[in-house]
């Protein structure tokens, strides 16, 4: 498929949904190649699982599309309306999951890392994402937001239509737990306070 | 604070690594975010409009050309200038200069009448001053 993916880059996200809800195809390009990256990620975070990340993105952008001509100039961002939506959806699956799903939970490394950067980038991204899955939603969600997706906290307060205060409060908890949670970890994963 | 400067410290690493592995969309996925939106767009035409392919610029832009005062004022508008007046405009079909009048457009370089029909789906850094 021919993308130039730098179209429209300077067009912020809501007026190329304007533009889209008049018809144009190249709004269309632009908003699936600029947000879709954003949402899948997001989803992963949230779920573990990139099959169902995919689902959630694509869903999420579903409802993006048909809510177009109604979207109001400027009450929310579009990401700040996507990222709520893909909590929601992620929330939906989450709770049909009757147990943790072993299988969607990235491997552990058996063996300490090669010296491969790489390799140990993607090892501590996985331990991450393992330690994660251990959170409770709700501080999953405001840790990714703010420190994964790099939302301010007043952002991260409208996604999750909370107070600030909540916000930082939900942080700080699931900085403590993911911070037990890797503590065991760090050598394994190449890092040193060094 | 300490502990949350302490927390912060252990996890940029892995915070870090987390956005360097973001997983990348397939283009599969890709595609079918695509045709989910051409499929909504076909579903949601005005009659007596049609959805604008995106290599063909839309009678649109010809139309605000003409009413902010031909190519170079339009030229000289910054991308978000350009989306501003996107926001202020009715539905297609309806396009008046009353309607743009008093959004200031400044002229701050002159450009081809090509300029224009780059703007959707083409590269917008052209329009920024070099």
């Amino acid at each position: 498929m021919d993308m130039p993916l730098d179209a429209l880059s300077d067009v912020p996200d809501e007026a190329l949904l304007v533009l889209f809800a008049n018809g144009d195809g190249a709004a269309a390009r632009a908003l699936t190649v600029r947000l879709t990256p954003r949402i899948l990620a997001h989803a992963y975070r949230l779920l573990g699982d990139r099959s169902e990340a995919e689902d959630v993105a694509q869903e999420a952008m579903m409802r993006l599309w048909r809510i177009a001509p109604e979207w109001r100039q400027g009450e929310a961002k579009v990401t700040t309306w996507l990222f709520r939506v893909v909590a929601n959806l992620c929330t939906d699956r989450l709770r049909r999951r009757r147990s943790v799903d072993i299988d969607s939970v990235p491997e552990p490394l058996d063996d300490a890392p090669g010296a491969d950067e790489a390799l140990l980038t993607q090892a501590r991204a996985d331990a991450l994402q393992q330690a994660l899955g251990t959170l409770p939603e709700r501080q999953r969600q405001a840790v990714v937001l703010r420190h994964i997706e790099g939302l301010a906290n007043p952002e991260i307060a409208e996604v999750m239509e909370i107070g600030i205060e909540a916000v930082e409060s939900l942080t700080a908890r699931g900085k403590r737990a993911l911070t037990m949670a890797l503590a065991g970890r760090r050598e394994e994963l190449g890092y040193s306070d060094g | 604070m300490a502990e949350t400067d302490k927390d912060k410290d252990v996890l940029g690493p892995f915070f870090e690594a987390a956005r360097a592995t973001a997983p990348a969309p397939s283009v599969d996925l890709l595609a079918r975010v695509l045709a989910d939106a051409e499929a909504v767009q076909n579903a949601q035409a005005l009659p007596g409009t049609t959805r604008m392919p995106a290599r063909r610029a839309p009678s649109l832009w010809r139309q605000l050309a003409e009413a902010v005062g031909g190519w170079p004022a339009l030229a000289g508008l910054t991308a978000a200038g350009v989306a501003g007046l996107w926001i202020g405009l009715n539905p297609p079909g309806v396009l008046s200069t009353g309607a743009l009048s008093g959004l200031g457009v400044a002229v701050t370089s002159t450009v081809e009448e090509d300029l224009v029909n780059m703007l959707p789906g083409f590269d917008l850094a052209a329009l920024e001053e070099g």
